[in-house]
């Protein structure tokens, strides 16, 4: 039954004291802003998310209490109040009053009052517990295609999106198989290049000669059967990210051209004249170690520290045993597509026998066997039977206990440079040399004629030796400096 | 003695939070006299990549409003100490600074 509407009354001060109660009972933080986005309301939840109390906040600028990643760019607040419309669900973080990160959904809208524009008010809510649980789901297995739920594959795909979002160049390191192209085309498609071309070069193929037209191009006419001009990978890649596949490969010839390259952040074609200038994000890639090699003289020490910016160490897949099921149950999903067959699973003995085997190969080797498997098998589960007899050998020894640590081998250094935190392992790669130079320069406040003085050297060779070891761009403030990263 | 610090800016202010200042006004004080300075771009937000250019051009101290606390111990590693909870114009940031007002503990009272 209907009943008459009733007369609305104005609101009293026991409504006020109602409408702040239900104010801080919302479980969205709110606040509301003035034109000059300083903080005119603060509700409870606010104050829960942020850790700033409602008298912290009230009266300052909105951007000094939430530091959200748009504040200083697409501030979602700043943008409803110059366009009036409102905006939905925009996902960013803010730093708490602890300075911690913590992922938050905004909402924006404006406020008036008969039609005079008094501000706006943000509406959000922690989703803190949201992102955890696809960050669980993403340790479940797999990200950017790779495949491990290892702490040494956890810690890489933590590392990857930060990796991705720098333009300096990466070293991945890691025996033949690990996966070195799959994440070096990750940190590509997580990156801001993602549009633009990923080019992969074999430099171990490759003669110098060759290589050099491969990656430099050249104009028609440079050598005989030089007909038209050919743009060079790194040409053909600019704006996006080259690969240089087994940089430890290349004669020591190609390593001064190469180092020219990134050092002057532009290449000329063989025959060419003019360089060009490219902007181009260089990955490299080696099963080498180059560490040693630089001991031995094999590999030039300033274009190591050149490519080796960020270093990231791959590490054999038998050290990783625990994400061997992970792979099989990955690689036998795919041949199943890929075959039509209707394969689904591995049988326990087999799974076993998979799961004691060292993989010389890596990751590439066991996708081998599975595929080697698929061929053999033709019912729904792949037997013991289906395994080459290498297998079988090594299934005599005990199968580690998968998912623990027991039954693993004592891990290699790598893998324990690869367990070290991203950040501790990216201070790692600080050239001592560099360090004393930047020690020197910061000491004569950048001074390279007081700098010289005081090492006893030349300005020109200081300079040389600041270009060797990538001092040039940081003292001239980023005003120049290459543009291949 | 010279002192090398940092202020990310946003706009003419201390920038609320050191990586997503795209800009970070960089000077060098010889016993407490200005000789140098530069506004550098930093570009990416990543953090490390940020401390290693800043460590480079030398600077020891970052003054800003919000800085992630997972990388404060890397910034000690480098020998940079982080000055946080400062806001308002990156000018008298520096003058307090450079009066000695400002420190790790005393931060907090420049704000507002």
């Amino acid at each position: 039954m209907l009943h008459p509407r009733q007369p609305i009354t104005p609101l009293g001060p026991p409504h006020a004291a109602l409408h702040s109660l239900i104010f801080d009972s919302i479980r969205e933080g709110v606040f509301t802003v003035d034109q000059n986005f300083r903080v005119t309301s603060f509700n409870a939840e606010a104050e829960r998310i942020t850790g700033f109390s409602r008298r912290e906040a009230i009266g300052r600028k909105c951007y000094e209490v939430f530091r959200a990643s748009i504040c200083q760019g697409d501030c979602a607040l700043r943008e409803t109040l110059a366009t009036g419309r409102p905006l939905r669900d925009v996902r960013v973080d803010v730093l708490n009053a602890q300075m911690l990160p913590v992922p938050i959904a905004v909402s924006t809208a404006v406020l008036r009052s008969g039609g005079r524009l008094l501000g706006g008010v943000e509406i959000f809510r922690d989703i803190s517990d949201i992102e955890c649980l696809r960050n669980e789901l993403k340790g479940q297995g797999a990200f950017e295609n790779i495949v491990g739920a290892s702490p040494a594959m956890k810690e890489l795909f933590q590392l990857l999106p930060d990796v991705a979002a720098s333009d300096a160049p990466v070293l991945i390191e890691g025996p033949s198989g690990t996966g070195k192209e799959l994440v070096a085309s990750a940190i590509h498609r997580l990156s801001t290049r993602r549009e633009k071309p990923f080019l992969r070069v074999n430099c171990g193929a490759l003669p110098d000669s060759l290589l050099e037209s491969e990656l430099f191009g050249y104009q028609r006419g440079a050598f005989t059967d030089a007909r038209r001009d050919k743009p060079g990978h790194f040409v053909l890649a600019d704006g996006g990210s080259i690969l240089l596949d087994e940089i430890g490969d290349i004669t020591p010839a190609f390593q001064l051209k190469l180092l020219r390259v990134l050092q002057e952040g532009e290449v000329q074609p063989l025959g060419g004249t003019r360089p060009a200038k490219v902007d181009v994000r260089v990955l490299a890639a080696t099963n080498r170690d180059l560490a040693t090699m630089v001991a031995e003289g094999k590999f030039r020490q300033d274009l190591y520290y050149r490519i080796r910016v960020v270093p990231i160490l791959l590490v054999a897949l038998a050290e990783r045993r625990e994400d061997i099921p992970l792979l099989v149950e990955h690689f036998v999903r795919l041949q199943a597509l890929k075959t039509g067959k209707p394969i689904r699973e591995v049988a326990p003995r087999a799974m076993d026998a998979l799961c004691a085997y060292d993989y010389p190969g890596n990751v590439r080797e066991l996708q081998n066997l599975i595929e080697r498997a698929f061929v053999l098998c033709h019912g729904r589960r792949i037997e013991l039977g289906h395994l080459p007899a290498d297998i079988l050998r090594a299934k005599k020894r005990e199968p580690p206990n998968v998912g623990s640590l027991a039954g693993r081998r004592k891990p290699s250094e790598r893998a324990v440079l690869q367990a070290m935190p991203m950040v501790a392992r990216e201070l790692t790669t600080v050239d001592p040399v560099a360090q004393k130079l930047r020690d020197a320069l910061a000491a004569h406040g950048w001074s390279r004629t007081a700098t010289a003085r005081s090492l006893g050297i030349g300005r020109n060779t200081l300079w040389r030796r600041m270009r060797e070891h990538g001092l040039v761009s940081a003292s001239q403030g980023g005003r120049t400096g290459t543009r291949i990263a | 003695m010279t002192t090398c610090i940092a202020v990310p800016l946003f706009g003419d202010e201390v920038s609320p939070r050191f990586c997503y200042a795209e800009r970070v006004l960089v000077i060098s004080f010889v016993k407490g006299r200005e000789v140098w300075r530069q506004v550098v771009s930093l570009g990416s937000p990543w953090i490390p990549g940020r401390m290693a250019r800043l460590s480079a051009m030398g600077v020891r101290t970052i003054l800003c409003g919000a800085f992630n606390r997972a990388y404060l111990p890397a910034a000690g590693r480098l020998g940079m100490q982080v000055i946080t909870g400062i806001s308002g114009n990156a000018e008298e940031a520096v003058a307090w600074f450079r009066r000695g007002h400002l420190t790790s503990t005393r931060a907090r009272q420049r704000r507002g």
